[in-house]
């Protein structure tokens, strides 16, 4: 390579077409085959952090972090695919008991999507966790999402019956019982992460039958059953 | 730009240079989208250097070791797609093996292809200079962006979140310390850029009036 190329290829017209294909070639060809390499390794990592934010979701108390392997061999043990009935959440059944429902939500944030998963008590009532496994909010502002300090808040959160049944409240200014301290700097993430959880729930617990919101048909429902 | 022309220059000279004499970010003023981006946390200011050390070096070589084969009208095509390339690898080599850090620094390791210090490296060194030479340029103006961003980022976290690569600091975590939370916003770039190019550029003043000329 340290020689020019002989002088009759490179005066040649078609030259520089076909140097470019050979470059291309070349490290396409290298970053398809790391690609296939290393697929099912990014693949597992995705699985894994998703299982991991199921459980996390549901309550799991780990003494301490658990490896890939042992977070997929809990997730197996415990927790069921989404079905019919549960409108599309995955379920924590233990000794053969409904514990409650791990219900996968995404929405836009500020930068991209979030994509997380929450967990619920099988009345729809209460909040058992809340985790996120896909962001890319402002790291050290909207990421901080992800810190335990601000999704420990949802644990045992009571929901409001109507809608929105929860919110995101400045530092301070939390009133409610349905209500958690947002991330101070991160107003944009915490405003559309309000709107995901409160429409994901929303959504969640009409099709589960649980609705209890400010819509006509719930509304009238309400009335009848205190009528 | 001091890297063109010339013999082969020693790697002390070279490291000089990349890393005080012509520093891309406070000298040649390249790759302040990334400065400013990534420097609010250490850790992903960390991750973020040794990928750009990492493709710097690598394309400057591969350049290089290409120079005397690549028509000179197609190069920039050229360098493009090889810088690209080492970018890949690295988000690829993230993704499989650190899906953590991979989520934390998002979009940014693929914007390593458009930061302006590689192809700028490409432009003044590694096409004209043997492969040795542009690997060791490479590095150590990768070395000199790093270490600039690493000064701007460790105040930014300190006095932001009141910790230093994610552990809690003494005095600035506790409560007499009221965080800077707009340090670590986008505007506490611009401040600790500014800062930093004005301190280095004062430091340094013989090199401003030869660029006067």
């Amino acid at each position: 390579m340290t020689e020019k190329p002989p002088a009759k290829l490179r005066d040649r017209r078609a030259y520089p077409v076909f140097y470019m294909f050979a470059v291309t070639f070349v490290s396409t060809g290298v970053l398809i085959g790391l690609n296939r390499m290393t697929e099912d390794r990014v693949e597992a990592n995705r699985q894994v952090l998703f299982e991991e934010a199921v459980l996390f979701a549901l309550g799991w108390d780990a003494e301490e972090k658990m490896s890939p392997a042992g977070v997929h061999q809990a997730f197996l043990e415990n927790v069921q695919e989404p079905a019919e009935e549960s409108a599309g959440a995955y379920r924590l059944v233990r000794g053969g008991k409904l514990e409650a429902y791990a219900l996968p939500f995404e929405g836009r944030g500020f930068w991209n999507q979030i994509k997380g998963v929450m967990g619920i008590r099988p009345d729809g009532s209460v909040l058992t966790g809340m985790a996120f496994y896909e962001q890319s909010e402002t790291p050290g502002l909207g990421a901080e999402i992800v810190k335990t300090y601000f999704t420990d808040q949802f644990q045992e959160l009571k929901l409001d019956a109507g809608s929105p049944a929860l919110a995101l409240k400045s530092s301070g200014a939390k009133s409610g019982e349905n209500e958690v301290d947002a991330i101070t700097g991160a107003t944009q993430t915490c405003t559309r992460l309000e709107d995901i959880l409160n429409n994901a729930l929303d959504a969640w617990r009409k099709k589960m039958g649980l609705s209890k919101s400010g819509d006509d048909d719930a509304a009238a429902g309400k009335a009848r059953g205190e009528g | 730009m001091n890297g063109a022309g010339g013999g082969p220059k020693t790697v002390k000279a070279l490291a000089i240079e990349g890393i005080w004499g012509n520093n891309p970010i406070f000298r040649q003023v390249l790759g302040i989208c990334s400065t400013l981006a990534v420097t609010n946390m250490v850790l992903n200011t960390l991750v973020m250097c040794a990928g750009l050390v990492v493709t710097l070096s690598m394309s400057s070589l591969s350049i290089s070791l290409l120079r005397k084969w690549t028509p000179r009208n197609i190069r920039m095509m050229v360098e493009t797609l090889i810088i690209a390339f080492y970018v890949i690898m690295v988000d690829i080599a993230l993704k499989a093996y650190w899906p953590e850090m991979s989520q934390n620094l998002g979009p940014y390791v693929g914007l390593i292809i458009t930061n302006c210090i590689v192809m700028g490296r490409a432009e003044a060194c590694a096409l004209t200079q043997p492969p040795f030479t542009a690997l060791v340029d490479g590095f150590f103006n990768g070395l000199g962006y790093s270490i600039l961003l690493l000064i701007i980022a460790i105040p930014r976290e300190l006095l932001g979140l009141g910790s230093l690569l994610g552990y809690a600091m003494p005095y600035f975590s506790g409560p007499y310390w009221d965080k800077w939370t707009i340090m670590v916003m986008p505007p506490g770039a611009f401040f600790m850029l500014a800062l930093a190019v004005w301190a280095f550029r004062t430091l340094q003043p013989d090199k401003q009036e030869k660029g006067a000329k």
